[in-house]
């Protein structure tokens, strides 16, 4: 007997139509909750709608930074790849008391167009460490993905000095985090990103609330070094990132950093919307 | 929230593609049935909120439905060897178990390999795609189930 014999009983029957309607009614409009739903379905619930049972299990811990950027790498992970068209992003973007409101679409190839409270310019990163990357060269493993990004932050040398381990550390989750933003990236990239990001020292849970009110997943990061922090007012050593994100899309709510000893924000950028389009100028619905 | 279309007979054939490649797929990567209709739902679920810009479905679905089993062999490995031990003996005859007990034993990643060739009769490049790994891994996690099941063939 050959093995597609022996494994052909893994071809079963169709889906029940109690098993579909089990699918639609997990799937109907829900407020956010902090659950997943399950099916719990014994075989002889199959034969009938009625005797399909929904019950919630815990989502991950929210109190394991580490689960909660793993369980996003994962969704990332699972979207499905677009070909063609732009990353879509509209972003409230505050450093320090100067505000802006940002819409981005960005190719695969970094490329494409932003309107900045409504003048329209060519895309461009232009922030040293990640100008020249080539997004589609990146490895799709989070350790060799994070090994990537440490080797061009210390290949650059855009700013004055050597980068000591400290200010590599500070770009590599700046960088992470801008590309988790705004890049066009494929999914596996996308949740190597978020890998990448569980693999950072010094993660810890925080409030799950972006500007806007939004629920989500939070968790902060140190943010060492006084002189890596870009338009820095002269906090000292050791702040924060804090990362809020959409457990179920993957996608940023918003990111902030602060400085020593907390307080207001240095610079916060929250996602107002972002997407996939096909064209130059189309918002997601 | 997920915003969603009502069911149309466009989602109904997604939902089952869906349902059928996930269970399938999990039943080869968990050998329990129970758990398999849970990755089933899943990736149905994701299936819906995503499908509607994918232009190479059955791929895609291949490798959700992949990458949610072998969460799900990691997650509760340690459990449901309890429970496997604990379990019932199902009859001689039922020839499902017959099958899930052939690939018992075996790693998550073998029993995926043979269960994307075996069972969705892919091809090494489309296997490759679902588990992210080289075609040579994929001849070498296939290879190396073969010769696991030698005995029993």
């Amino acid at each position: 007997m050959t093995l597609q014999d022996q494994l052909a009983p893994l071809r079963d029957d169709a889906p029940s139509d109690a098993e579909i309607a089990a699918v639609f009614a997990a799937a109907r409009p829900r407020p956010r909750r902090r659950t997943r739903r399950r099916l719990a379905l014994g075989l002889a619930a199959a034969t009938a709608a009625t005797a399909v049972a929904i019950a919630a299990l815990p989502a991950e811990d929210s109190s394991d930074p580490i689960a909660l950027l793993r369980a996003a790498a994962a969704t990332a992970a699972d979207e499905p790849p677009a070909f063609t068209g732009y990353r879509y992003t509209e972003i409230l973007e505050r450093f320090n008391d100067r505000e802006q409101r940002v819409e981005n679409w960005v190719d695969r190839d970094w490329q494409g167009r932003a309107i900045t409270d409504g003048r329209e310019r060519d895309f461009m990163y232009g922030d040293g460490p990640l100008l020249d990357l080539d997004i589609t060269a990146l490895p799709t493993e989070p350790k060799a993905l994070l090994a990537a990004l440490e080797a061009n932050e210390r290949g650059q040398n855009w700013a004055p000095g050597l980068p000591t381990d400290d200010q590599v550390r500070f770009d590599v989750t700046y960088s992470l985090l801008l590309l988790l933003g705004t890049a066009n990236t494929t999914p596996e990239l996308r949740g190597a990103l978020w890998g990448a990001l569980a693999l950072l020292p010094g993660l810890k849970p925080s409030d799950a609330k972006d500007p806007n009110g939004r629920d989500g997943d939070a968790v902060t990061l140190p943010a060492p070094l006084r002189r890596a922090i870009p338009w820095g007012t002269g906090h000292a050593d050791v702040g924060t990132f804090t990362v809020i994100f959409d457990p179920d899309s993957s996608e940023l709510l918003s990111w902030s950093l602060t400085g020593v000893g907390g307080g207001t924000p240095d610079q916060v950028h929250t996602y107002l919307r972002s997407g996939h389009v096909r064209n130059l100028g189309d918002r997601p619905r | 929230m997920i915003d969603l279309a009502p069911p149309t007979t466009a989602n109904e054939r997604l939902v089952v593609r869906a349902l059928t490649i996930g269970r399938r797929t999990a039943l080869g990567v968990l050998g329990d049935r129970e758990a398999a209709a849970d990755v089933a739902q899943e990736v149905a679920l994701i299936a819906l909120q995503k499908a509607g810009d994918v232009r190479d479905l059955d791929p895609w679905l291949h490798k959700v439905a992949v990458r949610r089993a072998l969460k799900e062999a990691r997650r509760n490995r340690d459990r449901r060897d309890a429970e496997a031990r604990a379990r019932v003996p199902a009859p001689d005859d039922d020839p499902l178990t017959g099958a899930l007990e052939l690939l018992d034993g075996l790693p998550p990643r073998q029993r995926a390999a043979l269960t994307l060739r075996y069972v969705h009769d892919l091809p090494d490049a489309a296997i490759a795609k679902a588990l992210g790994c080289r075609t040579g891994t994929v001849r070498s996690l296939l290879s190396r189930g073969r010769e696991a099941l030698r005995s029993e063939l």
